[in-house]
């Protein structure tokens, strides 16, 4: 399968920092990928970076596009969620679909009226006026009315209530999503998102730490809980973390045999984020 | 849906103009508004005004002042707001001059008998004239100030256009928008090279309506004809020509200050008036002193929004004395700088758009 995001050594240096180091990326249709990562870890740059709103050094490809050299094509295929609170604020809803059906060949505007009908942003009101949740609500109606390839979210729902949240990802998988799209997510909220992931990045540093599909976690990772005299032994066997939990220890191990923790305790899969603050933690400690 | 490039730039425009609806359509029209209100009066109740008129144009407009009082030919330059629309805004000579001359028309029926009070028979007409200088001194002021409004609204929209965007970060969801920083760029310049300037203009048309009812309402009250006097003498379609002509010509010389100013917008990281001002500043100071001349400061002056001066000195017209081969040459400079800048503001919307 042909790749939809293709980009290779990939940097973007400001002032003082390295704000992406050499990424390495590539992504097929029908994946949704979240790319997780603490404050500063780049994720920003690297989705500009990819939408072509930032120089960098090295190849990107983005559908087949340089998005550095033709951004504005690219725009027709790829739609972005920059943040929260971006839509201008002193359009109404009403001009706000104008312009984007005076100007984005594939968009539907029954299609976005029709989900904002069932929300409460009228069409007269005024951007400044709403809330920021109804804010992020129209932007998605206008982002899922687009017939677009590619779909980037950076930090969508910052800010947002945990119902507005909840609902967010539900109407994008449910309303959006398909074998054909790809979305990419970046976030720090890792809970709220992993159930919808095919693949996940982390990234720190500027660099990708760990890039894999969701569905080879079960084979690859293991949180095993502890109690008593078998955390001496659990630890003796390599692992990536630990911490404490009620009464013991859980241990994260990575491409250790299930059948050999087995005895020593209850074994699961790990949560993302367990596997994110471990993953972290061990690069950071090895700088 | 549409993918018509008319559509397009239609939705371009039209954006402009939503956001910038106060400064650009509720400004004239207020302006006009008020004007038309301010002459009604004053023609109502010419004769108080009068000391206060007169004292108004020596302030405003000095050229005026003086024919004013003389009630010649020339006080009468400006009856049209919509001349001095383009003369300020556009820089133009008086093209217009003459065509429609209230005072000229209204005061004697012998004409040229301007400056002198006329012998024998007329003495009426010159009492009518000499109630109309307010009059024609207030429609000089009302141009003077369209033009006015017209350029600080323009200047106003060029220093934000390219950085409130930046400054309130929507500017990442016009760029997630498959709009090109060129379409972008140029469609602010549109606006405010053509957009802006015809909206003043049918503010100004509204003025000179409105004015040309109140002419028809003094002459009317003096007992004379207003259809033979005042609509017998207007060639309204040659004004309006006229108008759009010299608007068309200032167009192209101001590009260049226009699209400098969009350079600045797009560069500012704080205050966009200062990144627009202080570099010509510097660099105007920086060549007298280094070098002794002004070669800088005299090819800006040219290109810069202007009131003309009366009379004959006016600037450039359509096809007056001022198209010398210099002229000519400064007019093609000054649109090559206009491309480079306008280039210049595309790339600086690619590569440094953050604040």
């Amino acid at each position: 399968m042909s790749q939809v995001i293709e980009a290779r050594d990939l940097s973007r240096r400001f002032d003082q920092v390295q704000a992406v180091d050499k990424v390495d990326l590539s992504l097929s249709a029908g994946s949704v990928l979240g790319l997780i990562g603490p404050n500063g870890a780049g994720k920003t740059t690297l989705l500009r970076a990819l939408l072509g709103l930032t120089d960098c050094d090295g190849e990107v490809s983005v559908l087949g596009i340089d998005p550095r050299r033709d951004h504005a094509r690219l725009m027709q295929q790829v739609c972005f969620i920059a943040d929260t609170a971006v839509l201008p604020r002193w359009m109404t809803v009403r001009q706000l679909l104008d312009y984007v059906s005076g100007i984005h060949p594939r968009f539907q505007r029954r299609q976005a009226e029709q989900f904002l009908a069932t929300t409460e942003v009228g069409a007269k009101r005024k951007v400044r006026e709403l809330s920021k949740g109804m804010t992020v609500q129209l932007h998605l109606a206008l982002v899922m009315a687009v017939d677009a390839k590619v779909l980037i979210l950076d930090e969508p729902t910052l800010g947002l209530d945990l119902l507005f949240r909840k609902r967010f990802y539900e109407q994008l998988l449910n309303d959006y999503f398909d074998d054909e799209r790809t979305i990419i997510i970046s976030t720090h909220q890792v809970e709220e998102v992993q159930h919808i992931l095919t693949e996940v990045v982390f990234m720190d540093r500027g660099r990708l730490i760990m890039h894999k599909p969701m569905s080879s976690f079960d084979e690859e990772f293991a949180e095993l809980h502890v109690v008593g005299e078998a955390t001496a032994r659990a630890e003796a066997i390599p692992h990536i973390g630990s911490r404490t939990i009620l009464g013991g220890k859980a241990i994260l191990y990575e491409g250790v045999d299930r059948s050999l923790l087995e005895s020593l305790g209850e074994v699961r899969t790990p949560s993302v984020s367990d596997l994110f603050v471990a993953k972290i933690e061990g690069a950071q400690n090895h700088v | 849906m549409s993918e018509s490039p008319f559509s397009r730039w239609f939705t371009l425009l039209q954006r402009e103009l939503q956001e910038y609806r106060v400064s650009l359509l509720w400004t004239p029209l207020v302006t006009a508004l008020l004007l038309v209100a301010v002459m009604l009066v004053s023609a109502v109740v010419a004769n108080r005004i009068a000391a206060v008129g007169q004292a108004f144009i020596e302030v405003v407009t000095q050229d005026e002042a003086v024919s004013g009082m003389n009630i010649t030919i020339q006080i009468d330059d400006e009856p049209n707001g919509g001349e001095a629309d383009y003369r300020i805004e556009t820089e133009t000579s008086p093209v217009a001059e003459g065509e429609w001359n209230f005072s000229r028309e209204w005061s004697f029926k012998p004409r040229g008998g301007a400056d002198q009070p006329p012998s024998g028979e007329a003495p009426s007409d010159v009492v009518t004239a000499e109630r109309l200088a307010p009059f024609n001194a207030l429609l000089a002021v009302v141009s003077v100030l369209m033009s006015l409004v017209l350029v600080v609204v323009t200047v106003n929209y060029l220093l934000g256009c390219l950085y409130d965007d930046r400054r309130d970060r929507s500017i990442l969801f016009w760029k997630s928008m498959p709009v090109s920083e060129w379409e972008v760029v140029l469609s602010k310049l549109i606006v405010a090279l053509v957009v802006a300037p015809l909206v003043f203009l049918a503010a100004t048309v509204l003025i000179q309506l409105a004015s040309t009812l109140v002419a028809m309402l003094v002459v009317w009250r003096m007992d004379k004809d207003p259809f033979e006097l005042v609509l017998g003498n207007l060639q309204f379609g040659q004004l309006l020509m006229q108008q759009v002509g010299s608007w068309l010509v200032t167009a192209l010389w101001v590009a260049p200050v226009y699209a400098w100013l969009l350079v600045a917008s797009a560069a500012a990281r704080r205050s966009p008036f200062l990144a627009a001002v202080v570099p010509v500043v510097v660099l105007v100071l920086l060549e007298e002193l280094l070098f002794g001349s002004d070669y800088l400061r005299s090819a800006i002056g040219n290109h810069i929004p202007h009131q003309v001066g009366g009379g004959t000195s006016a600037g450039f017209s359509l096809l007056g004395p001022e198209w010398s081969a210099l002229s000519l040459l400064s007019l093609a400079g000054g649109l090559a700088v206009a491309v480079a800048l306008v280039a210049g503001a595309v790339w600086l919307r690619r590569h440094r758009w953050e604040i």
